[in-house]
């Protein structure tokens, strides 16, 4: 099987529609984008094979993030990172997915089309709309934490993904987490500190994400090695401890 | 990696956008890239003038590197590089979109560090740069790496006429922010019309004059009004633009192309002076 896509034209008009169409995207069949289209076929084929494996919006995220990435693992970040494909996979394969995962479940009719437009396609710019789409951060989650090296290759997306919203956005959203060699430090640190002080919050969190930007301004981080890496954050972790523990006292 | 130069630093940065030191070139330039089969290959030329600096480079105490980094792709890497000409091979299916490159200065760990040529402000201090602390950095150069063979001639490839729901009162509106493109949004009337003779190459020169010069006038006032700030240049639309006007004006999408033409005259010249041709087909119609 191959991956189809939405051609640049087709992706146009229905991002542009999407205030028109709302209503189309509870609808168990995708048979209305024919229609509105006014084409036969409004899908393009692509030359990448694809093991079409049903997602279930039931099943947890980890658990659709590594069926996601195992069935298209040998995409390349340039076809990744492009809005026809994640569009084109929305639309098609994964449309039953989509409208239950993503249901509706809105008040507003504004916050009903930037839901759709932030899920089927790529809201925002497009480093942060890799994030934000519903099918292309399950990809882009796996595709940075992945470590062939550990004994489970999804050790570290199994950890990043107990809290998307609150650490994996900020984390990704940080530069130095596009580089594995400060990434994979930095995720497998804190996990082994939170397998024995289970209580790093959110917050905390967030500010050691905070803590290696700073360094980021000094350093390049690209260069610093584990050790480093596991210093800065030793230090902030016991700055943190000690805040914590006045407040307590 | 965007480095901000206007950072205070309670010690000296070699950069050529900031005067820590005193008549020190440190700069990236001649970048060039060839993409073939699925490798890019960067050439640049990295320039350092003073043997100081290269003395430390030679000693290991600086490590000279390029930052590669394109954030559509979360691509980002560091390479190892030498002062004068280097050649880089990339993998091609890393990268789309821009890619930000800068040739920086790491300290692998120096003490008591002076130069003759510190800003008065450093003169007489010395400084200590622990391992993998940013020792300086040059200009930061954005490629942008286009995927698909783009068309750089065809101008109406860049231009997208779609059907709009929401339109009111049978308007057109354009839209050049948010995508490579530029789109025509249509009212669900106006663009039936144009579905029933967009293949027709009498109605052309006709859609041109009442579609697209419209639509072109608005996107060439944006660029004007932010042809400074250059906030179009990545667009594949302002590429496309940019190079039909060298090829029939003789000037690209520059400052002295607004100060000689009106956006009109720019516009119809892009499109090869279509309104003639309008009127002629129109007028054998009606005498038909």
């Amino acid at each position: 099987m191959k991956i189809k896509f939405l051609p640049e034209n087709t992706l146009i008009l229905l991002k542009e529609n999407i205030d028109y169409n709302v209503e189309k995207y509870r609808l168990e069949d995708n048979d209305w984008i024919c229609k509105f289209t006014e084409t036969t076929n409004p899908f393009a084929q692509s030359n990448i094979e694809f093991i079409f494996s049903e997602l279930n919006p039931n099943d947890s995220e980890i658990t659709n993030i590594k069926k996601l990435f195992l069935s298209l693992k040998h995409l390349t970040r340039s076809q990744a990172s492009d809005e026809r494909l994640w569009a084109g996979l929305s639309h098609d394969f994964f449309w039953k997915f989509m409208i239950k995962r993503w249901d509706l479940n809105r008040n507003k009719r504004g916050e009903m089309i930037q839901y759709i437009k932030k899920n089927y396609f790529f809201a925002h710019g497009k480093t942060r709309s890799l994030m934000t789409n519903g099918l292309a951060r399950y990809w882009w989650i796996a595709k940075l934490t992945f470590n062939e090296n550990l004994n489970d290759p999804f050790t570290l997306t199994e950890y990043i993904s107990k809290d998307i919203n609150g650490r994996g956005f900020p984390l990704f959203g940080s530069n130095f987490s596009n580089n594995k060699n400060v990434l994979f430090p930095f995720l497998f640190h804190l996990k082994k500190y939170e397998d024995s002080n289970p209580n790093l919050s959110r917050e905390q969190f967030l500010e050691l994400i905070k803590e290696m930007n700073l360094y980021g301004g000094k350093y390049l981080l690209d260069t610093l090695n584990e050790e480093k890496i596991r210093t800065i954050l030793d230090n902030k972790l016991k700055e943190i401890s000690y805040k914590e523990h006045s407040n307590v006292n | 990696m965007l480095l901000k130069n206007n950072k205070l630093m309670p010690y000296p940065i070699l950069s050529p956008q900031r005067d820590d030191y005193h008549n020190i070139i440190f700069s990236l330039d001649s970048v060039d890239f060839v993409m073939q089969n699925k490798t890019l290959e960067l050439k640049f030329n990295v320039s350092i003038n003073d043997a100081n600096i290269i003395h430390l480079i030679e000693e290991n105490k600086l490590r000279l590197l390029l930052h590669t980094e394109c954030p559509q792709t979360k691509y980002r890497e560091i390479h190892t590089i030498l002062i004068g000409e280097n050649s880089l091979l990339l993998q091609g299916s890393e990268i789309n979109g821009k890619l930000e490159i800068s040739s920086l200065l790491i300290s692998n760990g120096i003490n008591g560090y002076s130069h003759p040529k510190f800003n008065n402000l450093f003169r007489d201090f010395s400084f200590n740069f622990t391992d993998g602390s940013i020792f300086g950095f040059s200009e930061v150069y954005t490629v942008i790496i286009t995927k698909e063979n783009e068309d750089l001639n065809n101008v109406q490839s860049i231009m997208s006429i779609i059907k709009y729901e929401n339109t009111q009162g049978e308007k057109i509106t354009v839209d050049y922010d948010t995508r490579e493109k530029i789109i025509i949004k249509a009212h669900p009337s106006v663009y039936q019309y144009y579905y029933s003779y967009k293949t027709n190459k009498t109605f052309e020169p006709l859609i041109f004059s009442s579609l697209i010069i419209p639509a072109l006038i608005e996107v060439l006032a944006a660029v004007k009004d932010t042809i400074e700030d250059q906030t179009y240049a990545t667009k594949k639309w302002y590429r496309v633009l940019d190079k039909s006007l060298i090829k029939k004006m003789k000037i690209g999408l520059e400052k002295s192309l607004f100060e000689r033409y009106q956006l009109i005259e720019i516009a119809q010249s892009i499109l090869e002076f279509p309104i003639g041709d309008a009127f002629k087909n129109v007028s054998n119609i009606i005498e038909r």
